[in-house]
């Protein structure tokens, strides 16, 4: 199992539907980087704040953690998927401090999306191929 | 593909893209991205069966869910909620808000399958006993109904004892169509014909006397139903055709009511037989009375007057003999006055057979008022 993409097991869930997969693959990449710019912004504007235990920044973010972590897990996106789920239970707890774990997603959240995009080219040109 | 729509609410489009590529091929989709557009929707056209993300903004899954609850017309609709929350405390959250299901993102189609086929059963299971529930629900009612009739019909029945007139049975039949919400008028035959609830001279009270001529028991034309027995025809003139169960009902109890109503009726025409033979009887012991009485009078007359000429006869008899006899003035005297004193009570019993005929004139007085009683 790839700690990154298991496709495999995301190809099961989806019971084999290989259209389905692209299509869940391409809406990943139209949705997700505004989502991921949202949340590094929320992180930043919280850990500048010198007393945000009242912030609602601490509910944005773990809203937005929460979505990644839904739709990473939906992609089978295994370690975007554990690292948004980290910063989501900081900020239930409001300990602040995110950017470590804003680093981890991003540093997931790339590589994932080379995985999807290598898959995606790979799917375009054996499509090509076809024709 | 079968005709089962389903909504998918989530905020995030990855989301709604994955399940409705999962199911758009076996189910009809719609998409709501917040609780307040699945709201909206849902009160435009209420779907089959929802999926609910739990924790969207503004408003979570388990708020919409709540508020579709305390709707009557979505309490029971089938709720799944999908969320990536799988702790327990979180499942229990999502079924005490009333979600049917839960299912765990990253989501298996397979499980998600199988979790809303579940939903499905379940529902046409709940429908069908609820189906059940209300058509056993209205065979009680309608037994009740039935047995509620059927004491109508027995109090009915109870009239026996208190009705002694044609009225008091046409006022009762009346009476109990009206119970049973029908107008009616009724004919009854004793020693008359009586009619109720029309005038005798109206074209219906001439309608019911044709209608007496036919021998059919029960004929229907239209929202109009004639009953007869023997002696009575009931027309009832608004028999609720709307509801067949019910005409039939009601056409079964007013057979019973006529026959019962009948037997009334016979009852009184036997009872009106009886006073009119007994009239007849006490006619003819006035007559005989008074004929006897008549004859006994003329004979007590004639006895008086022969009396009367033979005590005369003897006085006269008595005084022609008494020169011939050669009898003092006193001994003639005295049986002058013997013959008269037995003449004079001869005429006293004259006098009695007057008051034996007054006498017996008292009871043919009274003879006569028990037959105007009668």
């Amino acid at each position: 199992m790839d700690k990154h993409w298991d496709k495999s097991a995301l190809l099961k869930r989806v019971m084999g539907k290989e259209k389905l997969l692209r299509v869940l693959v391409e809406s990943f990449n139209e949705e997700m980087p505004s989502r991921v710019v949202e949340l590094r912004d929320e992180v930043l504007l919280c850990d500048a704040m010198t007393d945000n235990r009242e912030s609602e920044h601490h509910q944005n973010i773990q809203l937005l953690a929460h979505t990644i972590k839904g739709v990473a897990g939906n992609l089978s996106g295994v370690l975007l998927q554990e690292n948004a789920n980290q910063l989501e239970q900081a900020a239930k707890q409001k300990t602040g401090n995110y950017q470590p774990l804003m680093e981890n997603i991003e540093s997931s959240y790339y590589i994932l999306k080379g995985l999807f995009d290598e898959f995606l080219n790979l799917d375009n040109s054996n499509d090509n191929d076809d024709v | 593909m079968n005709n089962k729509n389903i909504l998918i609410v989530d905020d995030s489009k990855e989301n709604r893209v994955l399940l409705r590529m999962m199911l758009e091929d076996d189910y009809q989709i719609l998409e709501a991205e917040s609780g307040a557009e699945c709201l909206a929707l849902i009160e435009e056209d209420l779907p089959d069966l929802v999926l609910l993300d739990v924790k969207m903004p503004e408003m979570t899954g388990y708020e919409v869910c709540s508020t579709l609850r305390e709707n009557s017309a979505t309490e029971s609709l089938p709720i799944i909620f999908v969320s990536a929350l799988d702790s327990t405390e979180e499942r229990l959250a999502g079924f005490e808000a009333g979600g049917d299901e839960y299912v765990i993102k990253p989501v298996d189609g397979t499980d998600l399958f199988s979790k809303i086929e579940s939903c499905f059963n379940r529902q046409k299971v709940t429908e069908e006993a609820n189906e059940q529930a209300q058509n056993n629900m209205r065979i009680a009612l309608e037994a009740m109904t039935v047995s509620s009739e059927l004491g109508q019909i027995i109090e009915f029945i109870k009239l026996g004892q208190e009705v002694n007139t044609a009225l008091d049975i046409g006022q009762a039949v009346l009476s109990i169509t009206k119970e049973f919400s029908l107008k009616a008028s009724v004919m009854i035959d004793t020693d008359h014909r009586y009619f109720f609830g029309c005038d005798s001279d109206s074209m219906e009270a001439m309608f019911l006397a044709k209608i007496k001529e036919t021998e059919e028991r029960i004929t229907s034309i239209g929202s109009r139903t004639i009953v007869q027995g023997d002696h009575i025809v009931l027309f009832i003139k608004d028999m609720p055709l709307e509801d067949e169960s019910l005409v039939g009902r009601l056409r079964d109890h007013m057979a019973s009511i006529m026959d019962i109503a009948n037997s009334f009726v016979v009852k009184l025409n036997n009872e009106i037989l009886q006073q009119q033979q007994r009239k007849q009887f006490l006619n003819e012991v006035i007559a005989i009375a008074e004929t006897q009485i008549q004859q006994t009078s003329e004979k007590l007359a004639k006895q008086q007057q022969s009396s009367n000429e033979i005590s005369q006869q003897m006085v006269n008899n008595l005084e022609s003999m008494l020169f011939s006899l050669g009898l003092d003035d006193d001994q003639e005297e005295t049986l002058m006055n013997l013959a008269s004193d037995a003449s004079f009570k001869l005429s006293n019993n004259a006098i009695q057979s007057d008051d034996i005929k007054q006498e017996l004139n008292v009871i043919i007085e009274r003879l006569k008022s028990m037959e105007s009683t009668a």
